[in-house]
């Protein structure tokens, strides 16, 4: 039953496999951030984790969504789509917006 | 001609590509020339003039990619790959044609046809990469050579240079999903030249060849840290480190805009456990609590001195928490990001008396305490990973280091 289709290598399933995990940590690690903003757990003007959280969510949810499409790609390329990488490209948006909200929380108006 | 330098430009970039890569998932590349001389990744190698082969021995799906890391970088290379194999789906072909920069030839009995074409490639100056053994070994052990390689050196008049990869297969051998964090060695040999595509004279080379590989094989691999690591940390047990950090750090405390953990930061991550990461983290403490002395006296007795980076609402800010309680507003300072200077500017334009000033200065140099050792606890716990990327993690942190500074000052803006 978990046998698998012949048109489809193993680093196709790994890129996808691996871009799932990613997402969920990231998706995770943003919602944690989330909270700590919100509930004001490091102050007032928390400004230096702010712009530090800023830089490191922009540069990791930017690689894993490069990493999605690519995953997507590659399993659309040899018609053998598995659920990772949709499931990846879900978190990773749920993940952009989360983190959006969250900034725009602090940095913004 | 164009070809070439589309080759030679694509290799360049894979080069690039492989060796951020292997400075991330490895402990590092070192190339060895055929007198034994190591150089990190980081410094070209020196290959011979003219069409050249290089015959590597083939024990894992890392020897292609860190051959042209190290090859890339001077002269275009392509790499001759089963086509069975590399060509299977969309993602192998890419992967191998886009990403390694592949020659697929055919293992049905036509692979020399194949080999052969790449003849106007290999004239124009690309180095071909061979794996004579035609197959990953699957316990490292060099197994026999075929004769392609050589016949086709022959015929194209090219040399054959054996490379010898060392530490490939401990960290990636066949069958395995994930590479194990180890260092590789590349290991150059003396070219030989194949007179004649006659069997003899092939033999011969190939002979020579397996000769050299073998004894490159029997070398232990060599753990050599990368070029970034040894110049920081060599900097961080010298008097000029301790310097710069120490007037960096007082700087930060009367005019100088970038925060004073940043020189500390650099080099602390390179000094493992050592008291000097101690000492540094000290001196960075001293020279910031100095520098926010000297501003508060300089204002109290009527100097200004310049705060670039700065805007009015932080002085506001700043001057507001100092009026309506001085004890806590350096501690408010650890996170909100005005600078310190901006403080201890207020500090004299209130006229706060130094037994006030010392207080604050507990807060401030708490704060460089905790992201000094903390920095230096990172660094030693992570050493053996940034040994091989260092340069790389630190350039990426400096390019980022602006935008967080743009963020910070709008915030205040």
């Amino acid at each position: 039953m978990n046998e698998k289709p012949k048109s489809r290598s193993r680093a196709t399933e790994l890129v996808g496999r691996w871009a799932f995990r990613i997402a969920a940590f990231e998706f995770g690690f943003v919602v944690l951030q989330a909270m700590t903003f919100g509930y004001g757990w490091l102050g007032a003007d928390p400004v230096i984790p702010a712009a530090f959280l800023v830089i490191t969510d922009a540069l990791m949810l930017s690689l894993t969504a490069l990493l999605t499409v690519i995953a997507i790609a590659a399993q659309l390329a040899s018609r053998s789509v598995m659920w990772h990488p949709i499931a990846a490209l879900t978190l990773v948006v749920a993940a952009v917006i989360v983190a959006f909200n969250c900034f725009q929380g602090v940095f913004g108006d | 001609m164009s070809s070439t330098s589309a080759l030679a430009r694509e290799s360049w970039l894979r080069a690039k590509l492989w060796g951020t890569i292997f400075g991330v998932f490895s402990r590092g590349i070192t190339t060895y020339d055929a007198s034994g001389q190591p150089k990190p990744l980081s410094q070209k190698i020196t290959l011979p003039d003219g069409p050249l082969i290089v015959v590597a021995n083939h024990s894992s799906h890392a020897d292609s990619v860190a051959l042209v890391a190290a090859i890339g970088r001077v002269r275009p290379v392509l790499v001759v790959s089963a086509k069975d194999y590399w060509k299977q789906d969309a993602t192998a072909e890419w992967l191998s044609a886009g990403l390694v920069g592949t020659w697929p030839i055919s293992r049905d009995g036509h692979g020399y046809d194949d080999l052969a074409a790449v003849r106007p490639k290999v004239e124009a100056g690309a180095v071909l990469v061979v794996f004579a053994e035609g197959t990953r070994s699957v316990d490292g052990k060099l197994q026999e050579f075929h004769s392609g390689a050589f016949r086709l050196a022959a015929d194209l008049g090219a040399r054959v240079l054996p490379v010898g990869i060392v530490g490939a297969f401990a960290a990636l051998p066949k069958g395995a999903t994930w590479p194990k964090r180890l260092p590789y060695n590349l290991r150059f040999g003396v070219p030989i030249d194949v007179p004649s595509a006659e069997p003899i004279h092939t033999d011969a080379a190939a002979a020579q060849a397996r000769a050299q590989l073998s004894e490159m094989l029997e070398q232990p691999v060599e753990d050599n840290p990368q070029f970034g690591w040894s110049r920081v940390r060599r900097l961080a047990f010298g008097w000029v480190g301790l310097a710069v950090i120490f007037f960096w750090a007082f700087g930060e405390g009367v005019f100088w805009p970038l925060i004073a953990e940043m020189p500390l930061m650099l080099l602390i991550v390179t000094v493992g456990w050592r008291w000097r990461g101690l000492l540094l983290t000290v001196v960075a403490c001293i020279g910031s609590a100095l520098g926010v002395l000297a501003t508060w006296w300089l204002v109290d007795h009527g100097f200004n001195p310049p705060s670039p980076l700065t805007t009015p609402l932080m002085f506001e800010i700043a001057r507001d928490q100092l009026t309506s309680n001085p004890d806590t507003a350096f501690w408010r300072q650890m996170f909100n990001g005005i600078p310190v200077k901006v403080y201890a500017h207020e500090a004299g334009a209130l006229h706060l008396s130094l037994d006030q000033v010392l207080l604050a200065l507990i807060p401030r140099m708490l704060r460089i305490a905790i992201i000094g050792v903390g920095t230096w606890m990172l660094g030693s716990a992570l050493s053996r990973w940034l040994k091989s990327c260092l340069g790389m993690v630190q350039g990426i942190c400096l390019a980022l280091f602006p935008f967080g500074l743009w963020l910070t000052v709008g915030y205040w803006s």
